[in-house]
């Protein structure tokens, strides 16, 4: 299990892969004092889970899985409510990355797919409310393999603000990424707006990170699988700023000002 | 004299709330406001906070280069979530460094480096000539058996050796691959960290994280001192309590734990054996030797060894004791 369990109604939850060939996911509540099983769905074959995410209000869990499915559940039955597919990458063999987001003012849970697919759903409904792809906008997967401006969130979990509308995420290049272990490619933190009217997110800000000695070129890449993985770091928000650790050694804050 | 009274009622009354706001409103100093404790925000890893004021511009207030990482020597790899509490922010990733550092100014406030543990020994009951069926090749995934029957290879071998695997820790065939830690870097370089959770509650303050190398840590949040260190896999409860030489599982860990209630959660991938990146299972032969499962899946077989994903654990935050672990049956 690599991501953070959830903890919520006497529960923990976990969303771990079961192996003995390739990945299959399951999704898993236990007891939170004695981690006795009490429910689980799965294993999913091809899925390997990323992080799950919790609605108090509506008693449900929202898991990704390596199969590009996000799966929503009653938290006290493990019963599936709804599916939503989030895309595979063109390349690739897994899907949806370990990020997913909880809008409770709103009713929005929010994910992002290896594609570089960030989408908004409905979380009573799993209705897709809008979407966009880090870098290409209007890059569908129908529309084949870009030959740039195309980003994956790898391993990147988004950070939001309700109250703004704004989503945080980074990402790394597409066309360097998948060059493997030898490769350096970019980085990036996306900044976007979620929450305006039409079916798209709004890109607000980029910031392209460097290494010292100015080259774009900072994130090792990876083979095509869960490519940058074990690369990217997340975003944190805390009183108006925007702190994220860059694979170049830096750490940085964004803010408009210093409250204090 | 009523109205006088009421008056100054009123002035009671707007003096007081004036100060009671700013108290509850104006943050205290050195007190975060709205912290980001662990990787998810919250319990319910929501990734949202409740407040607003955040940058619709990339503006940068500040970037600091953090220390170098063993034995590149270059600024430590940030590749794990960020954490702010107490106006400390925790940066972890490759490279085995963590960082604290002022939440306003990115002023370094204390650093550790952590880098590989020495290989774990094999378990005592290891048969000495446990991998003469296989050897690990990352490359090509393939099994090279150290024997061969008659002068023949056989088939289940994919390629066979002159004079049998050195199976020892030290030796060379392994090419310092062990039989409980896969893929185990030497002491000088730095060791993955996974993200850290800070914990508030805790008095004083903590954070805790843990190794690529097995190891999870506690620490003081305010100056780094180490509260506790624990090798959960190794732990009593643990995965490995009561199973046999061929069942041992390594344990590393990649993600931060969730804090709740005096208690820890959290979980492991576990390359178990050093099949770690072998695409089946593999069967021992009549002999207790390895074989490659495939393609010789109607082989006589009497076992096999899997295992990829792994053990999750519930721990004790303030001594890191393993109190129960969920197997997931990977």
């Amino acid at each position: 299990m690599t991501n953070i369990p959830p903890v919520a109604g006497g529960k923990v939850f976990f969303n771990a892969d079961t192996v003995i060939d390739y990945h299959y996911g399951q999704m898993a509540a236990c007891d939170i004092n004695t981690g006795k099983k009490l429910w689980h769905v799965g294993p999913i074959p091809l899925a390997q889970g990323g992080n799950p995410a919790i609605s108090i209000p509506r008693n449900m869990i929202f898991y990704p899985e390596g199969d590009g499915a996000v799966w929503a559940m009653d938290i006290t039955t493990g019963q599936v409510k709804w599916t939503y597919h989030g895309g595979f990458c063109v390349m690739g063999a897994t899907g949806v990355a370990s990020s997913m987001a909880i809008d409770e003012r709103r009713g929005w849970v929010l994910g992002a797919s290896d594609t570089g697919h960030i989408f908004v759903l409905d979380m009573d409904t799993g209705r897709l409310i809008r979407e966009t792809y880090m870098g290409v906008p209007n890059w569908k997967p129908k529309d084949g393999q870009p030959s740039s401006g195309y980003w994956f969130p790898g391993a990147s979990a988004m950070a939001i603000v309700p109250a703004q509308g704004l989503l945080y995420i980074s990402g790394t290049d597409f066309e360097r990424a998948w060059q493997g272990s030898g490769t350096k490619g970019r980085e990036k933190l996306f900044c976007f707006n979620y929450a305006m009217w039409g079916n798209t997110l709004k890109q607000v800000w980029d910031y392209q990170f460097l290494a010292d000695d100015s080259s774009e070129f900072v994130v090792k890449g990876h083979d095509p699988y869960q490519v940058s993985f074990y690369t990217l770091g997340s975003v944190a928000l805390a009183d108006g700023h925007v702190y994220y650790g860059s694979y170049n050694g830096h750490v940085y804050c964004f803010g408009d000002t210093f409250r204090k | 004299m009523r109205e006088r009274n009421f008056f100054r009622l009123l002035m009671t009354a707007v003096i007081f709330s004036w100060f009671l706001s700013a108290v509850l409103i104006t943050p205290q100093a050195r007190a975060t406001t709205y912290p980001w404790l662990s990787w998810r925000h919250d319990l319910q890893n929501t990734g949202a906070v409740p407040d607003r004021g955040y940058p619709t511009s990339a503006k940068l207030l500040w970037d600091k280069t953090r220390n170098n990482e063993p034995p590149l020597g270059t600024p430590a790899r940030c590749s794990t979530p960020v954490s702010v509490g107490n106006d400390i922010v925790i940066t972890t990733g490759n490279g085995g460094v963590i960082e604290a550092r002022d939440q306003y100014t990115g002023e370094l406030i204390w650093t550790k480096t952590y880098t590989w543990i020495p290989k774990p020994l094999d378990p005592p009951d290891t048969p000495p000539d446990w991998c003469q069926g296989s050897s690990p090749d990352l490359s090509t995934n393939l099994g090279v058996c150290g024997y061969t029957i008659d002068g023949k290879c056989p088939d289940w071998c994919y390629e066979c050796k002159d004079k049998p695997n050195d199976c020892n820790n030290d030796g060379s065939d392994l090419v310092g691959l062990s039989l409980i830690s896969p893929l185990h870097f030497p002491p000088d370089f730095g060791v993955f960290l996974t993200g850290a959770t800070i914990d508030l509650d805790a008095s004083p303050a903590r954070i805790y994280f843990g190794t690529m190398d097995g190891r999870f840590f506690s620490l003081q949040l305010t100056d780094g001192t180490e509260v506790w260190q624990k090798q959960p896999w190794k732990e009593p409860g643990g995965p490995n309590e009561g199973r046999k030489w061929y069942d041992q599982k390594f344990a590393w860990h990649l993600s931060p734990p969730s804090v709740y209630n005096g208690k820890l959660y959290f979980g492991s991938f576990l390359p178990s054996f050093y099949w770690v990146f072998k695409a089946f299972p593999f069967l021992l032969d009549a002999s207790g030797h390895s074989v490659p499962g495939w393609p010789s899946f109607d082989k006589d077989y009497k076992m096999y060894w899997v295992g990829r994903d792994g053990w999750t654990y519930c721990a004790d935050k303030n001594t890191g004791n393993i109190l129960w672990g969920w197997d997931p049956g990977g």
